[in-house]
């Protein structure tokens, strides 16, 4: 072959193959992988409501209030687990597409994502609105091909897909609620008095040597079990509510015969919980704080807004008399 | 462009030009003629079944295989390398096919990896090797619902079934609902069946048990006047005296395109059928079927009146207590060289046990196929089943009996079009004649015939499914435990899933193996090692010989109160050791000159193929260019 005509024809073929090349390339499967490539850091702490709807009917949210809190609709607007709304925004914006399942409504409620309006098989339709726009995706069934996995589908999209993020939902709308009442560290407890109504207080303090004892133990009288008043001290150890009613507006009395538990601590705040146990046999506490710290003020206005119920194992740790815990020299 | 050929390029322009242009050539054949293929190997490997292609091209929605193998741990295992790029290059093709339905995924777990986690969880099987390292080598499949098939770790045993093997995963991705069986039979195989031996409710067979796991099995009343559209295969297991509208109800089964799966048997043990008091012979008709009035429409027919007795396949059975087990001809234990080895039902099977069965035969003229699936040996014949009236000592029936030499199918595989028994719907039950469609409950108008040829697996013994043919029962804490002795009970599931699997899963093809030996150099090797082993053998012979002397006379003691050897003695062992060291050493050189000689072989082979063909196209290139210059100057010259 002439040289000339084989660096020509070099030449073209060599501009059909970049050609090809660039057909190739676009032909191949460019899938934004991102279930939700808008979701940015940015656009997520724009979003303030979160919606779950099933069978046609919404179970379940929270939105975000002036404030800045996050709240729970249907439990009087109490604040929201930060914990468990950030897990799920965050799953969102980092969930990605593994593998496009079913386009064929039929085979939806297989995967348990035919939509909240079909009943079996539907999954729950989960809303993210903020103020321009509404992002909605329907959770399916937990995937066996994948740990952790799930299969989705947006409800304007025939595609329903295997993505790598479980989306974990609390079961009930309760479980939306933060359910943290208080903590104070045992360690910080100076005091603590109860009285119980038309009876003589007693208090359990810190001596100088950092344990606790009774004050002003009566004379021939000493202490059954030092660990009995440790239980006292931890009463605020991250306590926590079974459900919760504004303190104004609710119609659970506070009877005549109450317990008053005052709490001391290290850093001169002051707590008070009136603990009782209504008609309806459940126990509850009322609290107030005292002080003059940024803890005390945020306390007080906090935990005087509400009346909690706890369990009867936390009550009876403050249903406590003095002689339950004495016994004869 | 004239210009163009005229310009005087610099040499190096045309060294850059031949570059680009193999570049441009690789990358252009990579993208345009990707698909195209040009299978010149024997037995045509390359060259996928039609049946393959076909559920390829039926796939609906996306399907995702992972294949998954350990790159490092097999770099001293070649023969897996080289079937995994085998397997490789069949996915590369099926992905093609499927036109983008089809998604290969490439995983190479290591040792502590996701990718491990994921193949565990996937339910992959990893072999250990040296070192206790873990191999894997097998295929995930998901579908587009939560479907996962596997093969757990694909095994170069089966690399003839290989497109059969993964023709059938991606079968069952690609149609997601579980098959219906339909189960037509009057013997205690199922639960809901009163056990006519013991008067209670029977468990059921373990067969049925394994039915029922991998398929949706529904029962079919033996009166049925119809079989449900949704039943795609129709089991009939010992069908005795069905009524016309039944044998009716099968036949259209069949002629629509169901495939069936029929057990019928002459003299059927499992079969308990009460005898009258007075009647002292065992009537061997009381406990026969058969469905030859549909069967002999169909092209073939199982012979009702003769049980097969094979004396080479004969296991032993006990017929009294204390006595020792006596071979029994109609007793069959068949084994490997009895399977169809290149039929995927057969192929990974050892052993299947008969009890009295007959045989399948072809009509004369008949326009369809018969596969034997399992078939008796050459030492077989027909036995007359009246011999069986007196419940005979297995060695009354080996009096007279002749061997024809034939090889008789006792289990076989029907396709073709199938015709029709009957002519219309049977009359119906007020006996009005050519009562309608309606009246007879069929389903649909009457078919004639098989509009696509049909595929139905004829077994003519119905003791072969039960479990005493196959297993040990125990019982430990109420659950069952089986302990198979033989494999009919993967001989039944495998038949059953092979004719759920569409016409198109049946017909793809057992391959030739893909390995291509070279045999002359086999031969060559044969040779040589022949010649030397003569003379090993010889060797091997004297080196006993020398032992056995040297063991003799160490153990010779003349002098019986003496435990010393005496100086002659001492000498005659010292000259047998001698001469057992030199023997061995000549057996050393013997092996060495063998593997020498072996190893020259190869090395001559490398020498010509790497040497000697670009030499001769050199040559031969030369040459042409040498007579193409000459013809020029000559022509010049003119």
């Amino acid at each position: 072959m002439n040289p000339a005509r084989a660096i020509v024809l070099a030449a073209i073929l060599a501009v059909l193959a970049v050609l090809a090349w660039l057909i190739s390339t676009e032909r191949s499967d460019k899938t934004d992988r991102a279930l939700f490539p808008e979701l940015t850091l940015e656009t997520l702490n724009e979003i303030d409501r979160i919606e779950i709807a099933e069978r046609g009917a919404v179970t379940g949210g929270v939105y975000r209030g002036d404030d800045g809190l996050w709240r729970v609709p249907g439990h009087h607007d109490h604040p929201a687990d930060i914990v468990k709304i950030r897990r799920l925004l965050s799953d969102l914006q980092g969930a990605e597409k593994i593998e496009q399942k079913t386009s064929s409504p039929e085979h939806y409620a297989a995967l348990g994502v035919a939509g909240p309006e079909a009943g079996e098989g539907g999954g729950k339709l989960l809303t993210l609105k903020d103020a321009s726009e509404s992002r909605q995706l329907i959770l399916g069934n937990p995937s066996r091909q994948v740990s952790g996995g799930r299969y989705v589908r947006k409800p304007d999209e025939a595609e329903s897909w295997l993505v790598n993020a479980g989306f974990e939902l609390p079961a009930a709308p309760a479980e939306w609620l933060d359910k943290d009442i208080v903590h104070l560290e045992p360690s910080e407890v100076v005091k603590a008095t109860i009285t119980h109504a038309g009876g003589k207080p007693f208090t359990v303090a810190r001596g100088g040597d950092g344990e606790l004892g009774i004050a002003d133990l009566p004379k021939g009288r000493v202490l059954k079990n030092a660990f009995n008043l440790k239980q006292i001290a931890s009463v605020t150890d991250y306590l926590q509510f079974k459900s919760v009613f504004p303190s104004a507006g609710h119609d659970i009395a506070l009877p005549k015969k109450y317990i008053t538990v005052k709490i001391v601590t290290a850093n001169e705040l002051t707590l008070v919980i009136k603990a009782y146990k209504a008609k309806d046999d459940k126990t509850y506490f009322m609290l107030d704080a005292d002080g003059t710290s940024e803890q005390a003020k945020e306390l007080k206005q906090h935990l005087s807004a509400w009346l909690y119920e706890v369990s009867s194992t936390i009550y009876n740790n403050v249903d406590k008399r003095l002689d339950d815990f004495l016994k004869d020299a | 462009m004239k210009k163009l050929l005229k310009i005087n390029f610099p040499p190096s322009a045309l060294l850059t030009a031949l570059v680009v242009l193999f570049f441009a050539l690789m990358i252009l054949n990579n993208a345009l003629l990707r698909g195209m293929r040009l299978d010149l190997t024997a037995n045509n490997l390359y060259t996928l079944s039609e049946g393959t292609r076909n559920i390829l091209e039926q796939i609906q929605e996306p399907i995702n295989l992972y294949l998954f193998f350990s790159e490092r741990e097999t770099k001293d295992l070649p023969g897996l390398r080289n079937y995994y790029n085998r397997v490789r290059e069949v996915l590369e093709e099926y992905s093609l096919i499927a036109g983008g339905k089809l998604n290969v995924h490439y995983v190479n777990p290591e040792a502590f990896s996701e990718e491990e986690d994921r193949a565990t969880q996937l339910g992959l099987q990893a072999a250990t090797i040296k070192g206790g390292e873990k191999v894997y080598f097998g295929i995930a499949g998901t579908n587009a619902l939560d479907t996962i098939e596997v093969i757990p770790f694909i095994q170069t045993s089966r690399e003839t079934f290989l497109e059969y093997d993964l023709g059938k995963l991606i079968y069952s991705l690609a149609h997601v609902k579980k098959p219906v069986l339909g189960l037509m039979s009057d013997l205690p195989m199922y639960p809901t069946q009163l056990d006519p031996a013991t008067g209670r409710m029977n468990e059921p067979w373990i067969i049925t048990e394994q039915l029922e796991q991998l398929f949706d099995v529904e029962l079919v009343f033996t009166d049925t006047a119809a079989i449900a559209e949704d039943v795609d295969v129709l089991m009939v297991v010992h069908p005795k005296n069905l009524p016309e509208k039944t044998m009716y109800a099968i036949d259209q089964f069949v002629m629509r395109g169901g495939k069936g799966l029929f057990f019928v048997d002459p003299y059927a043990d499992v079969d308990q059928v009460p005898q009258p008091a007075d009647t002292p012979l065992q009537d061997p008709k009381a406990q026969s079927s058969n469905l030859n009035r549909l069967f002999r429409a169909w092209g073939f027919t199982v012979d009702e009146n003769s049980i097969i007795g094979d004396i080479e396949r004969a296991m032993p059975v006990t017929i009294q207590s204390g006595q020792p087990p006596v071979p029994h001809p109609a007793v069959l234990n068949s084994r490997t060289s009895d399977f169809n080895q290149e039929d995927v039902v057969m192929s990974a099977l050892e052993s299947v046990n008969f009890y009295l069965a007959s045989h399948v035969r072809l009509e004369q003229n008949a326009d369809v196929e018969l596969t034997p699936l399992v078939q008796t040996s050459t030492q077989a014949m027909p036995i007359p089943i009246q011999r069986f009236r007196f419940i005979p000592h297995p060695r009354t029936l080996l009096e007279g009996f002749t061997a024809t030499g034939e090889r008789y199918p006792i289990a076989a595989r029907i396709q073709g079009t199938f015709k029709s028994a009957f002519d219309g719907p049977p009359a119906g039950e007020d006996g009005d004649q050519g009562a309608s469609d309606e009246g007879s409950g069929a389903v649909g108008p009457h078919i004639a015939e098989t509009a696509q040829p049909g595929i139905i697996a004829v077994i003519a013994d119905a003791d072969v499914l039960t479990d005493r043919m196959w297993s040990q029962v125990q019982r430990f804490f109420g659950q069952r435990i089986v302990q198979p002795f033989a494999n009919n009970r993967d001989f039944v599931i495998n038949l059953a899933d092979n004719l759920f699997g569409s016409n198109d899963l049946i017909g793809i093809r057992s391959r030739a193996s893909y390995s291509r030996p070279f045999t002359r150099v086999e031969a060559i090797e044969r040779e040589a090692s022949q010649k030397y082993r003569a003379t090993e053998q010889s060797l091997q012979n004297e080196l006993r010989e020398t032992e056995t002397k040297l063991q003799e006379l160490q153990q010779e003691r003349t002098d019986k109160k003496s435990a010393l050897l005496t100086a002659s003695q001492q000498e005659e062992i010292r000259k047998f050791q001698e001469k057992k060291v030199e023997i061995r050493k000549k057996l050393r050189n013997v092996r060495h000159q063998l593997v020498k000689d072996i190893e020259n072989l190869g090395a001559r082979l490398k020498a010509v193929n790497i040497i000697v063909v670009p030499i001769v196209v050199t040559t031969v290139a030369l040459v042409a260019g040498f007579l193409r210059v000459r013809r020029r100057r000559h022509g010049a010259r003119i």
